[in-house]
């Protein structure tokens, strides 16, 4: 898998506020790349920083080898960017936003009807390719502009928090358009806050806080690096939980039992001997199965953590700085 | 080329289809133009409110009324100096005209008529007040002329009448001189006389010895003969002595008439004098006493309507608001607009987006100009003379304002306050310039400053070209500044475009 974007020891800051901090990334090519955090994490800073809107203070970008100090207008040339302001002028229609635009990333006017045409069918507003952009609902105007960010049929296109404000039909709209822009060959980095959505999405994650990217690679990957466990989630009819946890608390492969408000949770390294010898035990008791799911540990979990042990080094770091300045 | 095609045509687009833009910036200089054009194409003043007070008007006062409401006035008359003076304070009347008591021509009358102006309307004050003036000194002129006119005659009259008397003089020195000469000779005579009867007398004393020798002589012819030559000789005595007298008295006549003869000839002298004195005098014709030097104001303009005058300041108010006003408001547009991000990250030079928007906005005012120079044009053909140097004028001259009016839409960063920063640095360029007080009012040294106010210089272009059909003149101070602006603009683009973004960012968006 070749990197298309390496991202090395990157800073920046705006004033004496430091927004990224040593960020190094590899983006592979035409995969689907989230980059997750809170609000404020610097997500869209490190976009825009990577496309080459800010001017970074440390740190190198290569693009496909090249560096983006350098060769900034190549770059323009192969990178689509959509923010979650939907950057197109109200006043223009759809065809004259997107003719607009392609005609500055230097599309020539013969290729540039034919990108049009194909990116308005992509994106699904051929029935809408007269209307002023004011006139659009919220999920065709952001449809728009991630075709404005198309036309120039960009190798990278950089999605920032592209389903924000979006209702949960047009918010899966836009996912399956991302994906099927992916499909093409485009490689696409997203951020998102939304985690579950991110998981689904993206082929590889990257969780920034405060920053300072935390961890990065596929969601597997990073459950399989929070822990190996499985997690065994059980509703049951009686709730009569107790005899459970006593039975399965000494079994050797159930890593911890949880009992959260009507259900219990079992983390296992192997469900299946577990969830055996809980079928039995509820037919002994004459109990029944509401609901049961066995799952791997969600991203928020994963995220969570890894939050919460930054926080806690850097607690650590500063009451030892404190206590250092103390003595 | 092509993206900066495709930029102004973004921009007109965008423009259009604002139609409060579209109206307020396209086609409102337009009717302005139009509204304005109409109504200062007069060439008078109208609705002129004269307030008058007098205790006691005259002949005098009535006639300089009746002179100011043939020339359309209106004249009020006030039943006090205070209303009359208070009406001028609350605009009731333009100004008041206080004429003294029994205004008449008359010894030692001051006859002083006072005029009342509001000194705060600058504009009209002027105009007023020479107008004004101009119809009491008429008058007063008119009585003047009367007067020199009735002194003149007389002196003229006085001149003839000693003329004429001038030979009566002469005739009357010369019988002095001829009446002189017969005393001369009757002098002369009397002498005569007067040895003749000394000779005789002396005859007489011979005859007398004579007859004494003759003692033959009977001596009552002897005594006969004494008594008549001792007759002889009183009568002889006293003609002797009538013929002093008369002698006497005829050498005081010839005193007294070479006396009067020098008198006379004093008088022929002063007559003289005084005619040549008259004549001497130049200048009879009244109207050249009354007013030895005349004044005309001549225009150095074609002279026809207010709006030929006012046609370069109009058309520089137009071109500064509108530049000013649409340069900003497209310039923070496209920074308030979502879309501006796009552009940043596209692969094109900021210069073309500055370039586009500066050609956008020249071609809308030099399309709204065309129009307005066009209508002109065909009221006033004689401009086709200076046509190309008025075309390139206004080209530079909209180049200015809208580089200036970028500035601002870059400096500001919301349309309010750009439209407020552009409308102010409008009134005050228009406000230290010639079209609301007179330059000459200011201090020196600000009106060192002044002189280069964009504005002003921009004025004085056009009305050089427009009223006086002559060459550019100043074009280098546009072009210094064109290239200052130009400047600016490359600085405070990147600089106002860093800050603003950070507070976008800021802001999170």
């Amino acid at each position: 898998m070749e990197n298309q974007i390496e991202i090395k020891n990157l800073t920046k800051s705006f004033g004496s506020h430091v927004v990224l901090k040593d960020v190094n990334l590899n983006i592979p090519s035409q995969k689907i790349f989230g980059i997750i955090g809170e609000s404020g994490s610097g997500k869209t800073t490190l976009l825009k920083t990577i496309i080459g809107f800010w001017h970074f203070d440390n740190g190198q970008i290569m693009y496909e080898g090249r560096n983006l100090e350098k060769d900034r207008n190549f770059i323009k040339q192969i990178v689509g960017f959509a923010t979650q302001d939907n950057c197109v002028y109200p006043k223009l229609t759809v065809k004259e936003n997107l003719e607009y635009f392609g005609s500055l990333s230097n599309v020539p006017s013969g290729t540039l009807k034919g990108n049009i045409e194909k990116v308005i069918r992509f994106v699904n507003l051929q029935d809408s390719t007269n209307k002023l952009a004011e006139n659009l609902s919220g999920g065709m105007q952001r449809r728009l502009d991630i075709a404005c960010a198309l036309v120039h049929n960009p190798k990278i296109l950089i999605l920032d928090e592209p389903t924000e404000d979006l209702d949960p039909l047009l918010r899966r709209d836009i996912l399956n358009l991302i994906r099927k822009i992916n499909l093409n060959e485009t490689t696409v980095i997203i951020t998102s806050h939304l985690l579950h959505e991110a998981e689904q999405l993206c082929d590889n994650i990257a969780i920034l806080h405060q920053g300072c990217v935390l961890k990065y690679g596929s969601p597997e990957h990073l459950k399989d690096s929070y822990t190996k466990d499985e997690e065994i989630h059980l509703i049951t009819k009686n709730k009569n939980y107790d005899k459970l946890i006593k039975l399965l608390k000494n079994k050797q492969k159930v890593s911890n039992i949880e009992k959260l408000g009507r259900k219990i949770v079992i983390y296992t390294k192997e469900a299946e001997p577990i969830l055996s010898l809980l079928l039995s035990e509820l037919k002994k008791e004459k109990d029944r199965i509401i609901q049961i799911d066995v799952r791997r540990p969600s991203l928020g979990e994963v995220f969570e953590n890894l939050i919460k042990k930054s926080d806690g080094v850097k607690k650590g770091e500063q009451a030892s700085n404190n206590n250092q300045e103390k003595l | 080329m092509n993206k900066l095609l495709t930029i102004i045509k973004k921009n007109f687009k965008i423009l259009i289809r604002s139609k409060s833009s579209a109206l307020i910036i396209i086609f409102g200089p337009l009717l302005l133009i139009l509204l304005v054009g109409t109504a200062f194409n007069t060439a008078s003043l109208y609705d002129i409110k004269v307030g008058t007070y007098s205790s006691a008007y005259s002949e005098l006062s009535e006639s300089i009324i009746t002179k100011l409401q043939d020339e359309q006035y209106k004249v009020i008359k006030t039943e006090s100096q205070d209303n009359c003076i208070n009406g001028v304070k609350s605009g009731i009347y333009h100004l008041c005209v206080i004429f003294p008591p029994n205004l008449e021509i008359k010894e030692g009358a001051e006859n002083l008529v006072e005029i009342y102006v509001d000194q705060s309307r600058m504009n009209l004050v002027y105009a007023i007040k020479s107008s004004i003036t101009s119809k009491v000194s008429s008058r007063s002129k008119e009585i003047s002329t009367g007067l020199t006119g009735i002194i003149v005659s007389q002196l003229e009259e006085s001149a003839k009448s000693l003329e004429e008397k001038k030979a009566t003089l002469s005739s009357l020195r010369a019988s002095t001189g001829n009446i002189g000469s017969k005393i001369n000779s009757l002098v002369s005579t009397s002498k005569d006389i007067t040895e003749s009867i000394n000779t005789t007398y002396d005859e007489l004393a011979q005859l007398e010895e004579l007859n004494l020798k003759q003692q033959n002589v009977s001596g009552s012819y002897y005594k006969g003969m004494k008594i008549l030559i001792e007759a002889l000789k009183v009568e002889m005595r006293l003609f002797n002595s009538s013929t002093s007298t008369i002698s006497q008295n005829s050498e005081n006549l010839l005193t007294d008439i070479a006396s009067y003869t020098d008198n006379i000839r004093d008088i022929e002298t002063t007559t003289s004098k005084i005619i040549q004195d008259v004549n001497a005098i130049q200048v009879k014709d009244v109207e050249s006493i009354v007013s030895p030097i005349k004044t005309e104001t001549k225009t150095v303009t074609a002279e026809r309507t207010h709006i030929n005058y006012l046609f370069p300041t109009l058309i520089m108010i137009v071109i500064m608001f509108v530049s000013l006003l649409l340069s900003s408001i497209t310039v923070i547009r496209e920074k308030l607009s979502p879309a501006y991000f796009r552009n940043f990250i596209s692969p094109t030079s900021s210069f073309l987006f500055i370039f586009g928007t500066y050609l956008t906005n020249i071609l809308i005012i030099v399309l709204q100009v065309a129009i307005v120079l066009g209508v002109m044009l065909f009221i006033q053909p004689e401009m086709s003379t200076t046509l190309l140097n008025l075309g390139a004028a206004v080209l530079i001259i909209t180049s200015v304002f809208i580089l200036l009016g970028m500035i601002v839409g870059y400096l500001f960063s919301s349309e309010e306050t750009a439209t407020v920063g552009a409308i102010s640095l409008g009134t005050i360029l228009l406000f230290f310039s010639n079209t609301i007080i007179p330059l000459e009012t200011l201090p020196i040294w600000i009106k060192q400053i002044v002189d280069y106010n964009l504005f002003v210089v921009s004025d004085n272009i056009l009305r050089a070209l427009i009223l006086f059909k002559q060459p550019l003149q100043q074009i280098y101070i546009l072009i210094t500044y064109t290239v200052i602006f130009i400047v600016l603009i490359a600085i405070i683009y990147k600089a106002s475009n860093e800050i603003y973004n950070i507070k976008r960012h800021l802001k999170g968006k």
